[in-house]
């Protein structure tokens, strides 16, 4: 297969990937600006907040 | 918003990644700021892959404000990972993490000039290898039902809790809940436990978050991607019965394996 394409094809679950994977892992330089660890666990938080409100809407169809 | 062109000062260096002596082509690629060229930043036989971003979205406090906002987040984190997965198709690629900035090209000249070595090293190592993600995703219903029907004290539980009086059956049938719910935990991390070893068998490296929902990531050679894929298939047929079933994500450019927390 070609190596572009991520199998998955749930985009939230791939949103939730990316995160963890582009905020939390991947080589740490000393940029001049960088995100803070307090920042990642807010975009957490609000993704958690978001897919489970996704479920939520789809339990209910 | 500013209009026109901003000055040098309003602009910053957004690096996705390093590369080593293959040079991936990025003409015509964007970067996260949705206009900026993608371009390689030379130096002593390192390359950087960058693009320039505005600081009024990418400074400090811009970027905190930012990563507030959801759809921002999910729009940039795509286009890096956008980047990265053009480059990564043609040589290997450090993945760096998202939001890395600098303010001029020396701050980034003296990273590449300073940490050479392990850059070159860490390259060396991820050649020809690529980057899978694997969680699995448990039906405990189904789960429980396994138990269950395997599980002889169980069926005990069950028996003694039926024809008794309501209050009586009632506490049976929470003591064979409680039963069956560490019954189910036990097998679960059991079976994930077996699932990684055997993934982890067929690949480079292997990190996971281990518990009794899996979530690993596996550094696997181009040339074992169908044994490692097999080897996932037939996790997927075995543990069906179970309720647990396998989610592969990637190939991704290799995260997992670069930062600090690697094993």
């Amino acid at each position: 297969m070609s190596s572009g394409e991520l199998v998955s094809a749930d985009p939230s679950i791939t949103l939730v990937e990316l995160v963890d994977r582009l905020l939390d892992k991947g080589v740490v330089v000393s940029g001049e600006v960088t995100i803070a660890v307090a920042d990642v666990d807010l975009i957490r938080l609000g993704l958690r907040v978001l897919l489970s409100s996704v479920e939520t809407i789809e339990k209910q169809r | 918003m500013a209009a026109g062109r901003a000055e040098p000062a309003d602009r910053g260096f957004y690096v996705y990644g390093i590369v080593g002596t293959e040079r991936p082509e990025l003409t015509g690629v964007t970067g996260v700021d949705g206009r900026s060229a993608v371009f390689m930043h030379e130096e002593d036989g390192l390359g950087a892959i960058v693009s320039e971003v505005p600081l009024a979205e990418f400074g400090e406090d811009a970027l905190r404000r930012n990563l507030e906002e959801l759809s921002w987040v999910a729009e940039k984190v795509r286009a890096h990972e956008d980047v990265l997965e053009r480059a990564a198709r043609e040589a290997p690629v450090l993945p760096l993490r998202f939001g890395t900035i600098y303010r001029s090209l020396d701050g980034l000249r003296e990273l590449l000039t300073k940490e050479r070595g392990q850059l070159a090293t860490t390259l060396e190592e991820l050649r020809g290898k690529r980057e899978w993600g694997v969680k699995c995703v448990i039906d405990r219903e189904r789960l429980g039902q396994a138990v269950h029907a395997t599980d002889p004290r169980a069926t005990q539980l069950a028996e003694a809790a039926e024809g008794k009086p309501t209050g009586t059956a009632y506490l049976g049938r929470k003591r064979l809940e409680r039963h069956l719910g560490a019954r189910a935990d036990e097998l679960a991390t059991r079976l994930t436990t077996a699932a990684h070893e055997r993934l982890a068998a067929v690949a480079h490296r292997a990190v996971s978050e281990g518990n009794a929902q899996l979530k690993a990531a596996y550094l696997v050679e181009e040339a074992r991607d169908n044994e490692f894929r097999q080897a996932l298939e037939e996790l997927g047929r075995e543990y069906e019965p179970f309720g647990i079933r396998f989610e592969l994500t990637g190939p991704w450019p290799p995260y997992s394996f670069v930062g600090e927390r690697t094993a």
